[in-house]
């Protein structure tokens, strides 16, 4: 088939119209043509004008709630695999236990070796000054843990309750690392830290990432700060300021 | 809820959030069922339609993504699929291959009309849709409100496949083309 027959298919394929060879075709086509995906880039919004010409009818009142049970009916999805069911109970880290400080030493510093090798690996994807500089940071990051003697520990808010971390300071590095777990994966998933100080003044920080753990190091004793969150962000849009809040650390009650 | 946009809803989704699903469904579930009902013309297969949409939506927010189009076009591009295949299984009609909702397409850096699509309302598309030939509205209603494919449409009218696809490509090429005589968006280098 042509290049010009195939652009022709863009029409047909924003309605979901196309018989199944042409649809192959076609979608196999627009991964390496950019002008047929402008052209149903162009064109997909008339689908969506079409939908919009559909006279209003009401949706029974009960559909909402059904759908809200199915989907807490639903399997965790593969981020979460791994992770406990709910159940009754507060999860472990909320439990009145407190974490004996080597554990969490320990915990902390598997996690940021699993970083670690994993950015290791992924020197083989090309991107070499952004894998060693990653790789910089996890070794700093293992540092600061290693040396600390200051740790805040904390649990996902109720928007991200698989969620937890922890916040080490060494004061022989006057520096502090913010490692946390359990986010969700997701292609344009982006977490960032949002420190307000004491003065008020807020400051946005870009995280590291690897699958779902996530670092930072900080300059300076966490304590001068008046918070700490980790919110959630959209790739390539600014940091909204209400943007929401995953992990809330007030660092002046710790 | 209802100050955080489609975008950030769509991510509360990804983390397990139900509360973001109700907002989704309070901003789109009467669009939705609209949609539904105009393809199905029952209330039964229309509610089947949208609950397997939005559950669909919640088991795959965290792949969407903004470079491929708006929340919306989106969401109600899985409500169209899910309401052909219902309304094909009730018909007794093999189910068919769609096309791949957005989020596995390759990302492009702007939707030139996600604007417009955010402006456009059923009204002002319905009259544009009237200035078109006959034939050319009836091969895209068939499409896109019936679920039928281009071939499907050929049989259903006796004319040659060919016929069919000319009609839907010039059809949506002279919609566009008087909607942006309308003031709508868009580059004005198309026919």
């Amino acid at each position: 088939m042509s290049h010009d027959e195939l652009t022709g298919l863009a029409a047909g394929y924003v309605l979901s119209a196309l018989d199944a060879d042409d649809l192959k075709l076609f979608e196999a086509h627009l991964v390496s043509c950019a002008e047929c995906r402008a052209s149903v880039a162009d064109l997909r919004p008339l689908a969506d004008g079409l939908s919009r010409m559909t006279e209003d009818a009401e949706p029974p009142f009960a559909l909402r709630e059904r759908i809200i049970a199915s989907a807490i009916a639903e399997p965790k999805r593969t981020d979460h695999a791994g992770e406990a069911p709910p159940e009754n109970k507060a999860p472990w880290w909320r439990r009145p236990v407190l974490w004996p400080l080597p554990v969490a030493a320990l915990i902390t510093a598997l996690a940021v070796a699993v970083a670690v090798v994993s950015v290791w690996g992924s020197q083989t994807d090309g991107n070499l000054s952004t894998a060693q500089s990653r790789l910089d940071l996890a070794y700093d990051g293992l540092e600061i843990m290693a040396q600390a003697d200051r740790w805040w520990r904390f649990s996902g808010t109720d928007i991200a309750s698989g969620a937890a971390g922890s916040l080490a300071y060494s004061t022989e590095t006057g520096t502090a690392c913010l490692l946390v777990w359990g986010l969700p994966e997701g292609d344009q998933t982006v977490y960032q830290a949002r420190l307000t100080g004491a003065d008020g003044q807020v400051s946005v920080h870009k995280m590291w990432r690897y699958n779902n753990a996530m670092w930072l190091i900080l300059d300076g004793d966490p304590s001068r700060l008046e918070r700490l969150e980790v919110t959630l962000s959209i790739k390539d849009l600014p940091p909204a300021p209400d943007s929401p809040t995953l992990i809330d650390i007030s660092l002046t009650s710790s | 809820m209802e100050e955080l946009t489609d975008e950030v809803l769509l991510q509360l989704l990804h983390v397990g959030n139900e509360n973001a699903l109700g907002a989704l469904y309070d901003r789109y579930g009467k669009s939705a069922f609209s949609l539904s009902f105009r393809m199905l013309g029952n209330v039964q297969a229309a509610e089947d339609a949208v609950q397997e949409a939005f559950i669909n939506i919640w088991r795959r927010s965290g792949s969407f993504s903004t470079a491929r189009g708006t929340a919306r076009t989106w969401i109600m591009a899985v409500v169209h699929h899910r309401s052909i295949d219902i309304g094909r299984k009730r018909r007794g009609i093999a189910p068919r291959e769609l096309p791949l909702e957005l989020e596995r397409l390759p990302e492009d850096p702007s939707d030139t009309w996600s604007e417009v699509s955010n402006k456009m309302d059923g009204e002002l598309l319905r009259r544009c849709l009237q200035q078109i030939p006959d034939n050319q509205r009836e091969a895209i209603e068939l499409a896109y409100f019936d679920g039928f494919t281009q071939r499907e449409i050929a049989e259903l009218r006796g004319i040659p496949l060919g016929t069919v696809k000319g009609r839907i490509r010039i059809g949506m090429a002279k919609l566009r083309g008087i909607l942006q005589e309308t003031g709508l968006g868009g580059s004005t280098d198309e026919p």
